[in-house]
């Protein structure tokens, strides 16, 4: 009985069956298929969109740098590199002051420099972030007043940046014309580490803006006194050089 | 038996309906099945074209990182130009003309004064020490320090930090100001 029956429900909802399949067909495709499709399509699409964005900077930064002249930007940053350089450079600086003295007629009692590590690049991990370093200089210097003021005008119109913090003149007695006098100056000497790498490379570039372009043509006709823009040294005489120092002293008390 | 009669009639009147919705369902099926298909093979064309744009646009971008790569000595000097440029922005602004600030003081010093000690400073101050020989000069230098036309164009907050009388006749004054 109960057979018969069945027999006669599968002969009543045997048309069915192909919708069901359909229909279930759809469903499981849907489910298992379509559905992961399509979200993969719409992250891909999230994708895209923001590599034609990365693409639209990279395309915009490929061309402002194709039109930069590499030789031009070398030679600026070369001459800001005097100015503020990556390192205390206090050799330098003292060599710019000796030579400061000497124009403006002036000699160079002491200049004390307290620049902790010696060098940026071996001692110190360079803080990029920092964004301005200044190293402390007391400069002391004899000449007459005139002289003397010559001396401040020099390095404070020179090429290597630094501040006076303070000029103290004590001891003066009746001043007469041309009397020798001294005076302290207390300098602040300035570097700037540069950052390790350029970062992302979307990054954008930025230009340098004419008020920069104002300031770097009048650091440029600053006089340098340094090292380099000086008198070249020759080093192939020069007995301080690498290696060439014989070293191994037994004792290092004896003279 | 009348009743059995109504009831065939009805059954058959079912199956009328029946059929052409069965009919129907199943003429619609294939046809829906072939619709599903259809968009099923869109969905996959459109997720294989999207994905050759999306390595063709990583081809791109490829391409750009090494162009830029390629200009990164450039990039490096124009980034190290900005970034010192910003430091010598800074440190120009803050110098202050020693030079100058010397020359006014000259400007507003009576000639019989006798300049013993003089400290600048970084923030501008000033603090100087004179030897003199009368009081009046003294009142002098003050007055010029004081008058707008004279040193209040270039000075200001003029103190008086100390005035003594020396055993050879001599007073000794220690004035602080600011450059303006």
């Amino acid at each position: 009985m109960t057979l018969f029956m069945n027999k006669r429900l599968i002969r009543k909802y045997r048309a069915y069956l192909l919708p069901v399949v359909v229909l279930l067909l759809i469903i499981w495709l849907s489910l298992q298929i379509v559905k992961p499709k399509i979200e993969s399509i719409v992250r891909l699409d999230n994708e895209m969109k923001l590599s034609r964005m990365k693409l639209e900077v990279l395309l915009k930064k490929a061309n402002a740098l194709s039109v930069l002249d590499p030789i031009q930007l070398k030679d600026m940053f070369d001459t800001l590199n005097t100015a503020i350089p990556s390192d205390k450079d206090i050799p330098g600086f003292m060599l710019g002051i000796g030579r400061a003295a000497q124009e403006a007629s002036v000699s160079v009692g002491l200049v004390e420099v307290s620049p902790g590590s010696v060098s940026t690049s071996s001692a110190d991990k360079i803080d990029s972030k920092k964004s301005i370093t200044p190293v402390t200089a007391k400069v002391t210097v004899r000449g007459t007043f005139a002289n003397i003021i010559s001396f401040v005008s020099k390095i404070t119109n020179g090429r290597r940046l630094l501040k006076i913090e303070g000029i103290n003149l004590s001891g003066a007695g009746a001043q007469r014309v041309n009397e020798q006098l001294s005076m302290v100056f207390s300098i602040l000497v300035y570097y700037q580490p540069l950052p390790e790498s350029l970062g992302e490379i979307s990054l954008p570039i930025v230009n340098i803006t004419d008020s920069e372009e104002k300031d770097f043509l009048m650091l440029r006709n600053f006089p340098y006194y340094s090292f380099i823009g000086s008198q070249d040294i020759n080093t192939s005489s020069s007995s301080v050089q690498s290696g060439t120092v014989p070293v191994g002293k037994a004792d290092l008390f004896n003279r | 038996m009348a009743k059995e009669i109504n009831l065939l009639n009805e059954q058959s009147e079912e199956s009328g309906a029946e059929k052409k919705l069965k009919q129907r369902i199943n003429i619609l099926s294939p046809i829906i099945l072939l619709i599903y298909a259809v968009l099923v093979i869109g969905i996959f064309s459109y997720s294989l074209l999207q994905t050759a744009q999306a390595s063709d646009l990583k081809k791109k971008i490829k391409n750009t990182e090494n162009s830029i790569q390629q200009m990164s000595e450039t990039e490096s000097f124009l980034r190290g130009s900005k970034i010192k440029l910003a430091a010598v922005n800074t440190v120009l602004a803050q110098n202050v003309d020693y030079a100058q600030t010397i020359a006014r003081l000259k400007e507003i010093t009576p000639e019989e004064l006798n300049l013993t000690a003089m400290i600048l400073g970084g923030d501008r101050s000033v603090e100087v020490s004179y030897r003199v020989l009368n009081s009046d000069l003294v009142a002098g230098l003050i007055n010029n320090l004081l008058n707008p036309q004279i040193g209040g164009k270039y000075f200001e907050k003029v103190k008086l930090k100390n005035l003594a009388f020396s055993k050879d006749g001599f007073y000794i004054i220690s004035l602080t100001f600011a450059a303006k």
